[in-house]
This record gives structure tokens, sequence and C-alpha cells, in this order.
């Protein structure tokens, strides 16, 4: 009993564990599943949808002349670019905040984190109203500034937690040895929070790579990227679900692949300071 | 080589004083120490001077040059951090070169700077190493090497011995009246340990709650304190105090006698006391003794043949009583 219980235990968790996780995954296997089903039997019940033959139509039908490139292509441009603007905003301001903290300096990075946390819903109409306004709906400028916005409080916040990780002797010696702000930056900043940077860059990417709310409020043919593509899939023609799902594998393609070779910089990016 | 001269300098964080208006001169080519405990506003001075603070009020003149709103790049100062603050990502001959580098110095010449502090600090052989492979020593030696790579006006030292253990501590110390008195740069350091400042300085300031207590040479300071705290502060064991009716009758509040100013004698003396505890150093024995006077050290030849719970008499040498009146200030010496 007593040298078997341990073994049980062992057993127990591991066939829990197993469970968990092939419950969380389960969604994504079965999307896995049905894009690989032709369009008639990917609705069929789930028995049938197992047995039913391999096929590759869904995807072919998806990736033929430009159908996917273009959406992939603004992917790349609104994901890739509103990580660059925020790094560029968020670079000094976190660090202003945590090199030259002041009474407020709190409650501005609380007003900051708040703006993350209200819901995109409520600003829909008024940011609507701009953008056609200013012409920018439909444009991928416009969906950049966008999704550069959403994810800015999570780029101050993760780059302020690495810039206070660094001793502020060090920043303070680089001063007393001469260098200016921008030799600063340049020579002591950047190498010391590169490990930061390069995790804060990496999350940017994929939340803005997923983001769906403001692209599919904010575009509609030519701006449109992978996430609309997605959607678009359900149309008024009628709802091609193996497509869809075909779809919803190859947009993710990219950003698996970024988390697997990022793993361990995001990982140490998002705990970085929580542990000291 | 520079002179500092502080004009009414002072700081406040919000409504809190830290430095009272202060004004001193260091005189160039001098080691002046600036002594005080935790918090007096010591390290907050040296930053002031540096530009690494904002000035509340008052000027800092380097030469007679107003640089009290000139960016600490720009004043011409070397310093060498508590926690010495080296680059990490830099090896140590990038991170002694980094201040000709900024001044846009050639490479060839920032090399051969380099090469010649490396080797008069001992720091030939690991100048391709990392600060996270170096010793404790090491790593003090590198930093001292960066504040001396070029020639700077003059070197402010934030405790740079207080994160090293003791040995080391001492054997850095003389590296560094040796330092002084081949470069003849000025050089403030600012410390907590009375011996550092006793032994380095050439003129020692006492800071206590943000106001100077007094100023002067080492000795001077030892022998003729101004006031109780000054008195307390520097010397180590520290001074003996006593209140009470022997004080009154020497017309003070209280008296004070160093350690080594208090005869211990078996046959006769003024006060009878007790020995309670003997700290033998070999040279010499601290003895602490209960007495009609309250506890009190005194300082020992190592010789000396006395064992715990011994009853002895106690002297003060009359030329070295100190007397404080109840502010705390020092009264003049009794004649005779």
């Amino acid at each position: 009993m007593s040298s078997l219980s341990p073994l049980l235990r062992k057993a127990a968790l591991t066939l829990l564990g197993w469970s968990v996780g092939l419950t969380l995954a389960f969604p994504i296997l079965w999307t896995a599943l049905v894009s690989f089903r032709s369009e008639a039997d990917a609705l069929g019940a789930p028995a049938a949808v197992l047995a039913a033959p391999f096929t590759l139509e869904s995807y072919a039908a998806i990736t033929a002349g430009t159908r996917f490139t273009a959406p992939f292509v603004n992917s790349v441009l609104i994901a890739g670019g509103a990580t660059a603007l925020a790094l560029l905003v968020a670079l000094p301001a976190a660090w202003a905040l945590a090199l030259f903290p002041g009474p407020r300096t709190k409650a501005l990075l609380m007003t900051i984190l708040g703006t993350r946390m209200m819901p995109a819903v409520g600003v829909l109409v008024p940011v609507y109203l701009l953008f056609r306004d200013l012409g920018l709906l439909d444009s991928r400028a416009g969906l950049i500034v966008v999704v550069m916005l959403t994810n800015l409080p999570v780029a101050i916040w993760m780059l302020y937690g690495h810039l206070r990780e660094i001793p502020g002797e060090i920043f303070e010696a680089a001063r007393m040895d001469g260098a200016g702000p921008g030799a600063e930056l340049r020579h002591v900043i950047a190498p010391l929070a590169a490990p930061g940077i390069a995790a804060t860059a990496l999350l940017c990417l994929i939340l803005g790579w997923n983001e769906a709310f403001w692209t599919l409020n904010l575009s509609a043919a030519k701006a449109a990227p992978l996430s609309a593509f997605i959607a678009a899939q359900a149309s008024p023609e009628g709802l091609f679900h193996a497509r869809l799902c075909a779809a919803a594998m190859l947009a993710s393609l990219p950003v698996l692949g970024l988390g697997w070779i990022g793993q361990r910089a995001l990982v140490r990016g998002l705990t970085f300071g929580a542990v000291k | 080589m520079a002179e500092i001269l502080l004009e009414g300098l002072s700081k406040r964080f919000g409504t809190e004083e830290v430095l009272a208006p202060l004004d001193l001169t260091i005189a160039e080519g001098s080691f002046v120490v600036v002594v005080g405990p935790s918090g007096c506003g010591k390290t907050t001075l040296l930053r002031l001077i540096a530009g690494l603070e904002e000035v509340s009020s008052g000027r800092v003149l380097i030469d007679g040059r107003d640089v009290t709103h000139t960016a600490a790049a720009a004043r011409g100062l070397a310093m060498v951090f508590q926690s010495h603050a080296l680059y990490p990502h830099m090896n140590v001959r990038e991170n002694i070169g980094f201040p000709l580098k900024m001044a846009g110095r050639p490479a060839p010449e920032i090399a051969a700077r380099v090469q010649a502090v490396a080797s008069q600090l001992g720091l030939g052989d690991c100048l391709a190493r990392k600060p996270c492979q170096l010793s404790g020593g090491e790593r003090q030696r590198v930093a001292i090497g960066r504040a001396l790579v070029r020639a700077p006006a003059a070197f402010l030292l934030d405790e740079p011995l207080s994160s090293l253990d003791a040995e080391l501590r001492a054997r850095m110390r003389l590296e560094l009246a040796r330092l002084h008195r081949a470069l003849r740069t000025t050089m403030l350091l600012v410390t907590h340990d009375q011996i550092e400042a006793m032994t380095l300085a050439e003129q020692i300031v006492v800071l206590n709650a943000g106001r100077v207590e007094q100023t002067g040479a080492p000795l001077a300071l030892y022998h003729a304190p101004c006031n109780r705290f000054v008195a307390g502060f520097l010397g180590s064991p520290t001074m003996n105090f006593i209140e009470g009716p022997e004080a009154e009758r020497q017309g003070a509040h209280a008296l004070g006698i160093r350690p080594e100013h208090l005869r211990v004698t078996r046959a006769q003396g003024l006060w009878p006391g007790r020995v309670d505890v003997i700290e033998a150093l070999g040279a010499e024995s601290f003895l602490h003794l209960s007495s009609g006077q309250g506890r009190l050290v005194a300082r020992l030849d190592g010789s000396a043949d006395l064992r715990p719970g011994e009853t002895v008499w106690l002297t003060p040498a009359p030329a070295h009583l100190h007397r404080f009146d109840a502010a705390g200030r020092a009264l003049p010496q009794r004649p005779g």
C-alpha cells in the first residue's frame, strides 16, 4: 500500500493532466481535423467527421489566387507596424516613468493600464466616426494606429518592469561618464533592456496579429487582415465550415511559430519583476 | 585638479529638508571626507555636486565656474558609486574606456590609456572579462579605473569601500591613499565609517541630520570636538560620557573622556570601578567597566594583567577631559 500509493497518485495526476490538456486543446484539434474534410463532410455528426476521407480542398479553395495572400500581407503590415510604433512610443515613456519617478507616477501607470481594461466596444462609435471623417476606414494606416494604441499599455508596463530591474546607478554612471540622453539610450539602456524589448515586441506582435475586434469593425476589403478573412468564411452565401477551419489554421501558424521560438523570452518577459 | 566651492547649498524633498544650507570649500588637490550616520544627507551632498540631483538653493562652483545648472555629463567630475555601477554588458576594457569613448577620443588613444590605467591598478590580466566574472576587489578597481582614465577635475566617491569585506576594505583604503598621493587630484569621499574618515582625510566634514557639525583636520576634530555628537562619532571605542554630580562638580552638564585617557590602577584613583569584560586584541585591550559614573571603557596596553570581576581605580587625564553644556556644545578647557 505504502509503496503503491505514490505510484497510483502519480498515475492519477498524469491522467488528470492529460485530460485537462486535451480538453483545452480540443477545439483547436477539432478545427485542424475539420480543415482536412470536404465542405459536405464537415457538417456531419462527429463520428461521421472523424470517419470522412482526408482532403486538401478547403486549403486549395482559400489559397486560390490572392484570396489568402492579400489578408496575410495586411496582417503582417498591421501587426508589424503597430508593434514598431508601439515600441517607439513605449520605450521613451517607460524610460521616463522608470528612471524619473514622480509623486504621480503610480497613478499615471494605473491610468495607462485602465485604458486597456475599458471594453473596446464602448469607444467603437466615436472611433468609427473619427475614422470615417479622417478617411481612415478600411486603411492599413488606420488599423496600425488603432492596434498600436490597444497594445501601448501592455508595452509600456512590460518595458517599465524591465527598466526598473536595471539598477539606476548604472544610468547615473553613464551620465557621469559623459553620456548624453542619446548615447545613454544607445550604449547602456538599449543593450541592457534588449531581452525585455524583444519579449515586449513578441507579445505586441502576437496581440496585433490576433486583434479581431477593431480589424473586423474598421476594415472591409482593402485593409482586411487574416482575422477578417476568417470571419468572411461565414458569408451571406452560406457558412463554409471546412474553409473557415482551414483559414483559422493557416492564420494561426505564424503566431504559433513565433510563440514556439520565443517562448522562453516570453515567459521571462511576462514574469519579469514579479519575483525578485 | 580643481577647487570645489559650495555656497549655501541645500536640498529639500517636498517639505523635508535633507540638507540645510551649507558652505564648504574643497581645496584643489585635497582629500576631503564627509562622514556621518546613515541618512544624514552625505550622499545627497555628493549627488548635488555631481549634478545627479537638482539643488533647492545655493550654488556649486568648480574652479570658479558656476555649474549649479550644468548637466552631470558636462561637469568634468568622475564618480565611484557604492554599487560600483559597472556596465554589465561590457568587458573591463570597454568599461574603463567608456568615458573616453563618450568624449570622442580616437580608438588608439583609448586603447593606450585603458592599458595604462589597467596596469596601474593591476587589472592587466582581466581586460577581456565581464564584470560578473570579477571578484569584489577587482570590480572596485575597475570602477576606480573608469573614474581615473579621463583625468577628471575631481573624484567623487560614494561609500566606495562599504561593499567589500574587512580585509579588502583595509587594503583598498591604503590603495586610495596611495592613489591620491600619486595623482594629487581633488577627492571627495563620503562614508559612514569613521575609521575611513580618520585614515584617508586631510579634512573631515562631520554631517548630522543635514547639518555640518564640524570641519577640520582629523586629529584636530578628534582632540577638540566642538560638540558631543562629533566627540562621540569619531574614535573607536567611542568616548565615555559622564553625567550627574561628577559633571556638575566640574561645571558641566556632561564630561567626556576617551578610553585611552582613562588610567586604570589597582592602588588608588578618582573613581572605583569593577571590570566586567576584557576584550584582549593583543597589542591592546579594551576594558569594559561598571562604576558609579556608569559604564565606562578604557584602552590599555595588551600586557595589562587584570581579570573580570576585579575592582580597580579609574583616573581621567585632566588635560584630556572634555566638558559639554546641556545643549551638547563643548565648553572651554578648564585652566590647570
